[in-house]
């Protein structure tokens, strides 16, 4: 029987053509969506590895500084790594952030690294069969190894000169030499120098970190230790170790991104649902003739879900291109995403991996696989006498009373659940899955939901005297009329609104709270700090004493609010710690406290310390307890004042004194305690615009002076760019489900087909017919947007109570963004009705002649 | 010589709308032995599908018990009484039931290709490959020329040959034919019926035959009517008698 169903495939696709492309263009889809994200969660992932990258091979430990700074593993702790026993090689590596090598007229940012190749430890990651060029003694007198590439698109060869920087402008540009090329092996590609020209460059000694790998036969956790030992000021972690906690750091990101991608899944199982119904219907006397001719009912049931399989394969290979373009598209999003959040490297490009490819096709395949089973169960098992009889299938009583009263009540029971959820989110519903158990319950109840409506309206009697008014009460009036597609409409809609009220929602709650704690007229930074503290937290570049200078003696600066920032390690995550001037009017109005403003404020001057809401939620901190703080020079723990909103940073900051930061951090002997940022009050009736340009000309390109409005609208822009990687994936639930429409109105007409033969033959006209189709697909797509419109309410509140704040950490405002929901409602209604045409035109098309019996 | 399909008392009753229930067969008993043929005339809507589909094990009857070559239904699961029926049974409808997207071929092979069964074997035990049955059958019937045709692009009484030639690829002991002239032209009618009661005695296979056209049930040996759920001898004449 299988090599009969392989036999018999094609014919019965020709036979078809379009019963079965429109499913295997929708598992296409629905595998695409999967794979787009897979891949894009993939690369965001190497983009890490990237971070994590270990340029001498395959290093068992990484010792890196307590703080982690730029240089926070100082020049002799390698000896001292070196002469710990077990320690087999310890290579130091050096990370030059934001390096740019450039020509007389063009210029390129390039990832760059210090490294020392005389321990022998460092060979230039090349691809296979590559042709790599080295001069040593270029290299050793500072040049520079580039990748090929960058080499090309800057038009230089070996010996060549050109400049490197690690700052914008010209000012920090020192002449070099080409050392070096090389093709990467990998997507990424890394520029290399000496590790003393590195450390020059940099303007300060110490390394990043030392990469050590340890003798064969040595316990790598027995050297871990005894390095921890001698290392006091260090942290020493097993290679797998920073990973695994590197990856964790934006877990909630991509379970986002494969949360959406499941949406277009579930959309497209619904839809598979109604095209295999479309199929088994146009069928049913075949099926009929199988049981008659002895075919057992599990064995029919095999038949037909082996050909959904079929089916499910072809849509799954469709959706290899299809996902690899949409992940393309997205890619430049997501890269932007993960570099504004996590501070990641950019993602240079994508992999195909087979094994992303796999696992997407195996859950399109699955989820195609589960769409089919209800249609095919029934079909199969129907009996054979019921089958093979002309017309509909009549169900009997109690069947229909089954399927007419467990939907709504399991529907209504699974929105009742996520409703409790949404008001109560300390309840259980609420705690699985972190809210997105409730969010799912929601949209598969919402689903259910209606072919009960449609039953409630079904004493309408107006509307009967046109053809479309006949069409719509005939949708109404039949049960199961409306089921699939709908179901599938309604999912998508209510993702739609919970989606865009989620990010309206963040939106609007991010723009107040710049409003709110964006005090200062203009912010000064280093360049490339853009203004973030926690982007200066991580970049770590401090301002100098001139640029100090110059904004203290400003005539037009009342009051200078200084920032000094670092990050430290608190439960296996990065925690910015920033220091502010506590003693400061303006400090506390950079604040948006949680709870009682004054006495966390009062707190704070006094020594103790702000946290942020996601910091608090992740450690478990309330206010009143205490808290060490890591790397600090005393362990003596400091009380926790008050917790801030803050939506930069899901890691996690605290705040505290600058002074006692100073006092806790100190910095090395001989320095001054570095300031990052510098937010500047002007005196009354001074125009800010000319004071930044006043500035800029006198701070010079090396510094970022931005005023006000321009960091916040700098703040949203980036929170705008973030968000757009959502778009492409309800575009993709949209379109499945406005392809599901089309293919359940041309499963009704193939239903039909006698009937409107019929109609037909009685002196309804072409048009007659088609509007009367064109009604139901109103029906559908108006009933979808009322019951998908109201779970999308339901939603966001969701969202927003339960999701953000288990995930993220985050506190939301509801805010309802009423004109862009209306735009979607208008898009779904368009796509809706785009997608009834085709069919209400099939429909039309049919005449007298039908009513024939072919088969 | 034990009978090739008896029924025993057989009752079905449908469950109506209003909550009562309509009796369609009451109380019908009957055998077939081998090479014996039957025909059932009456109205439409008198049973004779609903007879025709408890004998095959396509429904179940309300009451009473069904043997297929001495196999009693009731104490047999859907898959063995699928398997019996693949095996035992001919079907013959009056819609021809082919798929049309498959070939005239295609079509004949679909019970050996439900059946797993790639060889038969014949009254005098010799093995013949399946496919060389189908076309020997169908030349028989007078397709042998359109055997890769689409089975969609036939006429009725060549879909009618098809359905025939499909019913006794397996050489089964029992033939159930539902009105299987009903779809068709006086003429098609006439050599459809020709052809099916032609290879029933060749290959000595009992027939029971459901139809409303008195012609066609006059050709049986026996020859009974359904009239208000029972079945009464009928008062047809044989051809030639009359």
């Amino acid at each position: 029987m299988i090599r009969y169903l392989l036999r018999t495939a094609p014919a019965r696709f020709r036979a078809a053509p379009a019963l079965g492309s429109l499913p295997i263009a929708v598992i296409a889809l629905g595998a695409g969506a999967v794979l787009s994200v897979g891949l894009l969660n993939r690369a965001a992932l190497e983009a890490l590895d990237a971070g994590l990258e270990f340029l001498s091979g395959s290093a068992h430990l990484v010792v890196t500084g307590l703080r982690e700074e730029p240089g926070s593993v100082p020049d002799d702790a390698w000896p001292s790594v070196l002469g710990t026993p077990g320690v087999g090689r310890a290579a130091p590596v050096l990370r030059l952030a934001g390096l740019r090598v450039g020509t007389r007229g063009r210029e390129e940012p390039v990832p760059g690294w210090g490294v020392d190749i005389a321990s022998g430890a460092f060979g230039f990651a090349a691809s296979e069969g590559s042709d790599t060029r080295f001069v040593p003694s270029l290299f050793f007198a500072g040049g520079i190894v580039l990748p090929r590439e960058v080499a090309e698109r800057l038009e230089v060869e070996l010996g060549d000169p050109v400049w490197i920087a690690s700052g914008t402008g010209p000012a920090g540009r020192r002449p070099t030499r080409v050392a070096g090329t090389f093709a990467p092996a990998g997507s990424r590609a890394s520029a290399f120098l000496d590790l003393a020209y590195a450390q020059a460059l940099r303007g300060r000694a110490g390394f990043d970190r030392l990469e050590v790998s340890v003798v064969d036969g040595a316990d790598v956790e027995a050297v871990r230790e005894a390095l921890s030992g001698r290392l006091p000021q260090a942290r020493v972690e097993a290679s797998g170790t920073l990973r695994a906690e590197g990856a964790e750091l934006f877990a909630a990101f991509r379970l986002n991104l494969l949360a959406l991608s499941g949406v277009s899944l579930l959309v497209a199982a619904f839809l598979v649902y109604a095209s295999v119904r479309a199929a088994l219907t146009a069928r049913r006397q075949e099926i009929g003739l199988y049981r008659a001719l002895g075919a057992p009912a599990p064995r029919v049931g095999i038949l037909l879900l082996g050909e959904v399989f079929l089916m499910a394969l072809a849509g799954a290979a469709l959706g290899i291109p299809v996902g690899a373009l949409a992940a393309e598209a997205s890619l430049d999003r997501v890269s932007a995403t993960i570099s504004n959040l996590y501070l990641l490297e950019r993602i240079e490009g994508l992999t195909l991996d087979p094994r992303v490819v796999l696992v997407a096709g195996s859950v399109a395949v699955l989820a195609a696989l589960t769409g089919a089973a209800p249609e095919v169960l029934r079909e199969a098992t129907s009996p054979p006498a019921t089958l093979l009889a002309p017309g509909r299938v009549a169900v009997s009583p109690s069947r229909r009373r089954f399927w007419r009263s467990w939907p709504p009540a399991a529907g209504l029971g699974l929105i009742g659940v996520a409703a409790w959820a949404a008001l109560d989110p300390g309840s259980w519903p609420a705690r699985v899955g972190g809210g997105f158990g409730a969010a799912g319950a929601l949209l598969v109840g919402a689903a259910l939901l209606p072919d009960a409506a449609v039953r409630l309206g079904a004493r309408l009697r107006m509307g009967q005297g046109s053809a479309l008014g006949r069409g719509i009460l005939a949708a109404i009036r039949e049960t199961g009329s409306t089921g699939p597609p709908a179901a599938a409409l309604v999912v998508a809609v209510a993702m739609l609104v919970g989606v865009s009220s989620l990010i309206g929602s963040f939106r609007a709650t991010l723009d107040s709270w710049l409003a709110e704690t964006l005090a200062a007229d203009i912010y000064v930074s280093r360049a490339g700090g853009a203004g973030s503290a926690r982007r200066i937290a991580t970049e770590r570049r401090a301002l100098s004493p001139e640029v100090l200078a110059a904004t203290a003696s400003d005539p037009a600066v009342r009051d200078r609010d200084l920032l000094r920032a670092l990050r430290v390690r608190l439960a296996g995550r990065p925690v910015s710690v920033l220091g502010v001037d506590a003693g400061l009017p303006a400090a506390g109005e950079r604040f948006s406290i949680l709870g009682d403003r004054e006495a966390a404020l009062r707190g704070f001057r006094d020594g103790a310390l702000l946290i942020s809401e996601p910091l608090a939620r992740r450690v478990g901190l309330k206010v009143g307890e205490a808290l060490s703080l890591p790397a600090a020079v005393t362990h003596r723990p400091l009380r926790v004042a008050g917790i801030y909103r803050d939506y930069g940073n899901e890691m996690g900051a605290l705040f505290l004194d600058r002074g006692l930061m100073n006092r806790l951090y100190p910095p090395e002997p001989g320095a001054e305690p570095p300031v990052h940022g510098a937010a500047l009050y002007l005196r009354d009736g001074v125009d800010d615009s000319d004071t930044v340009f006043r500035l800029e000309r006198t701070l010079g390109p090396g510094v970022n002076v931005v005023d006000n409005a321009s960091l916040r609208a700098r703040a949203l822009r980036v929170f705008d760019q973030t968000m757009a990687v959502t778009g492409l994936l309800r575009v993709f639930a949209l379109v499945i489900a406005a392809l599901g429409l089309g293919l359940f109105l041309w499963t009704l007409v193939r239903e039909r087909l006698p009937e409107i033969a019929l109609d037909r033959a009685l002196g309804a006209s072409r048009a007659q017919v088609a509007l009367g189709f064109f009604g139901r697909g109103a029906v559908i797509v108006g009933l979808s947007l009322l019951i998908g419109g109201g779970a999308g309410a339901l939603l966001t509140v969701l969202l927003v109570q339960v999701v953000n704040p288990e995930w993220f950490g985050w506190t939301l405002e509801l805010h309802w963004p009423v004109g862009t929901l209306a735009v979607q409602s208008g898009a779904v209604l368009l796509a809706g009705l785009v997608a009834a045409v085709l069919p209400a035109r099939l429909a039309s098309r049919v005449d007298a002649t039908a009513l024939r019996q072919e088969v | 010589m034990s009978p090739v399909l008896e029924l025993a008392d057989v009752v079905q009753r449908y469950p109506q709308a209003d909550g009562s229930e309509l009796t369609v067969l009451d109380s019908v008993s009957l055998r077939i032995a081998p090479g014996e043929t039957v025909s059932i005339a009456g109205r439409s809507g008198s049973g004779k599908s609903t007879l025709l589909h408890i004998a095959a094990g396509i429904e179940t009857p309300s009451r009473g018990a069904v043997r297929l070559g001495g196999k009693e239904l009731a104490g047999l699961g859907d898959p063995e009484r699928s398997r019996l029926r693949g095996r035992y049974v001919g079907l013959i409808f009056q819609f021809f039931h082919l798929v049309p997207y498959l070939s005239v071929r295609e079509n004949v092979l679909l019970p050996a290709r439900i059946a797993g069964v790639r060889e038969i074997r014949d009254g005098q035990g010799t093995r013949r490959d399946v496919g060389g049955v189908a076309d020997r059958l169908l030349a028989a019937v007078g397709l042998g020329r359109r055997t890769r045709e689409p089975a969609r692009r036939l006429s009725g009484g060549e879909m009618q040959r098809t359905a025939i030639a499909r019913a006794l690829l397996l050489e089964p002991a029992l033939l159930l034919a539902d009105e299987p002239t009903g779809n068709l032209d006086a003429r098609s009618a006439r050599e459809v019926s020709e052809l099916l009661f032609r290879m029933i005695r060749e290959r000595r296979a009992g027939l029971l035959l459901a139809t409303h056209d008195l012609e066609l049930a006059a050709r049986a040996e026996t020859r009974l009517r359904l009239l208000g759920g029972r079945l009464l001898a009928s008062e047809v004449a044989p051809p030639g008698s009359r």
